[in-house]
């Protein structure tokens, strides 16, 4: 952004002025955007593809981007870096779920089709991260940060587990 | 003590279902982040995004000291977070006591008693006092916990002080055959945040028609609810205390 800094806005505002767009302050008022969808619910899963538009964030330097890319896309970065640096320690939903409480423990006997189903619906049909332990690969583009999935998340859990 | 090469982790329970379980956690990341105290500060859960594991990968750092922002010497702090934060690849963590550890918290938890004391000009001698906590199977310490803090309370000379459970008897819907004796009852919720358990379900097994701090009358009864733990004003220079004591 002119040497001034990084300017972060959602991909569908494109060039639209900033005179049209509200101006994020902080990354605690721009926490509070991205965990909120469209309509004002909960967005507990943050690579779901329903992040809202209509704001911009100018971070004055790139620790300050860092941060920012943080809380709109937690890890990413980290796990994007992990990843070229063959950092990440890829394990399978078993061990994942190993390291659960025991509903979910109970997943690893009698629960495959659960989680293929779970895999389906929720990663495939709602979020844009790759899951690496379902041994997809990580998605990535030039001029994109991938976002890659280490192990299963507690919505991944709730949707195998039918909560 | 200098965290200048180091990140601090705020380490919590977060939820799926309700988006203000995590806002006292993450609220004091940043604002201990804007004091510029450690290389960098993180909120990490174990319910909700970052992850502990996206957290950690998510520094730049090569230390951090990891704050389990839990109330309890109990089955997260003793059993999940030692695990969770003791293989870790490129960044060493050491985890400190949890928040609950901190004498301070029985002063809030008092200060929050005797404010509801003198909304009503009551006198602590009439006053019985439940403290109202989760509780587990999995671990004695979520127990202990609730049951010293009722000890503390009792000193501090009030009718009776007893701790209540979501999972462990005496539960909390049980609460008037706890509370024998007849009078005003105090419940103060011993959560660290005013998510879910502590601005919904404690305050429906009451009966009362909300979680907001204040008196209300349940079957006859005068009932006053407390503020839930966890401000971020009262929390962040005990976070520093824990991280400095490690």
């Amino acid at each position: 952004m002119d040497g001034l800094g990084f300017e972060v806005r959602h991909e569908s505002d494109g060039d639209s002025s900033v005179d049209l767009l509200r101006r994020v302050q902080t990354l605690m008022e721009l926490e509070e955007v991205v965990r909120r969808d469209v309509d004002g619910r909960y967005r507990p899963l943050r690579g779901e593809m329903n992040l809202v538009h209509g704001w911009f964030y100018r971070a004055k330097d790139g620790d300050e981007l860092r941060e920012v890319l943080e809380v709109i896309y937690p890890g990413a970065v980290g796990n994007w870096e992990a990843e070229r640096e063959a950092r990440l320690v890829q394990g399978d939903w078993r061990g994942a779920a190993k390291r659960q409480t025991g509903r979910v423990q109970k997943l690893i006997e009698n629960g495959e089709k659960s989680v293929e189903r779970a895999e389906k619906e929720h990663c495939q049909g709602r979020c844009g991260k790759s899951p690496l332990w379902m041994g997809k690969k990580c998605r990535a583009e030039v001029g994109r940060i991938p976002l890659v999935c280490v192990e299963p998340c507690p919505i991944f859990w709730d949707a195998a587990l039918g909560i | 003590m200098e965290f200048k090469d180091t990140a601090l982790i705020l380490a919590g329970h977060g939820s799926t279902k309700n988006a203000d379980s995590s806002r006292f956690t993450r609220e004091t990341a940043h604002r201990l982040r804007e004091r510029g105290i450690f290389a960098e500060v993180r909120a990490g859960f174990w319910k909700e995004e970052p992850s502990f594991g996206d957290a950690l990968r998510g520094l730049q750092s090569k230390r951090a000291v990891v704050v389990p922002w839990f109330l309890a010497k109990g089955y997260f702090t003793t059993q999940i977070l030692p695990r969770e934060f003791g293989e870790t690849i490129g960044v060493e963590c050491r985890v400190t006591e949890p928040i609950g550890s901190r004498p301070e918290i029985l002063e809030l938890v008092v200060g929050r008693a005797e404010k509801l004391c003198r909304i009503k000009k009551h006198q602590p001698r009439d006053v019985c006092v439940l403290v109202a906590s989760h509780g587990t199977g999995l671990h004695a310490g979520s127990r202990r916990a609730a049951e010293d803090l009722a000890v503390g309370l009792s000193k501090k000379g009030y009718r009776s002080a007893r701790a209540v459970f979501l999972e462990e008897e005496p539960k909390i819907a049980d609460w008037r055959e706890v509370v024998a004796e007849d009078g005003p009852v105090v419940v103060l919720p011993h959560f660290l945040a005013g998510g879910l358990h502590g601005s919904e379900d404690v305050p429906g097994l009451l009966g009362l028609s909300s979680g907001a701090e204040g008196w209300s009358e349940v079957g006859g009864r005068e009932v006053g609810y407390g503020a839930a733990l966890g401000r971020p004003d009262e929390m962040e220079d005990m976070v520093i205390r824990l991280a400095s004591a490690i």
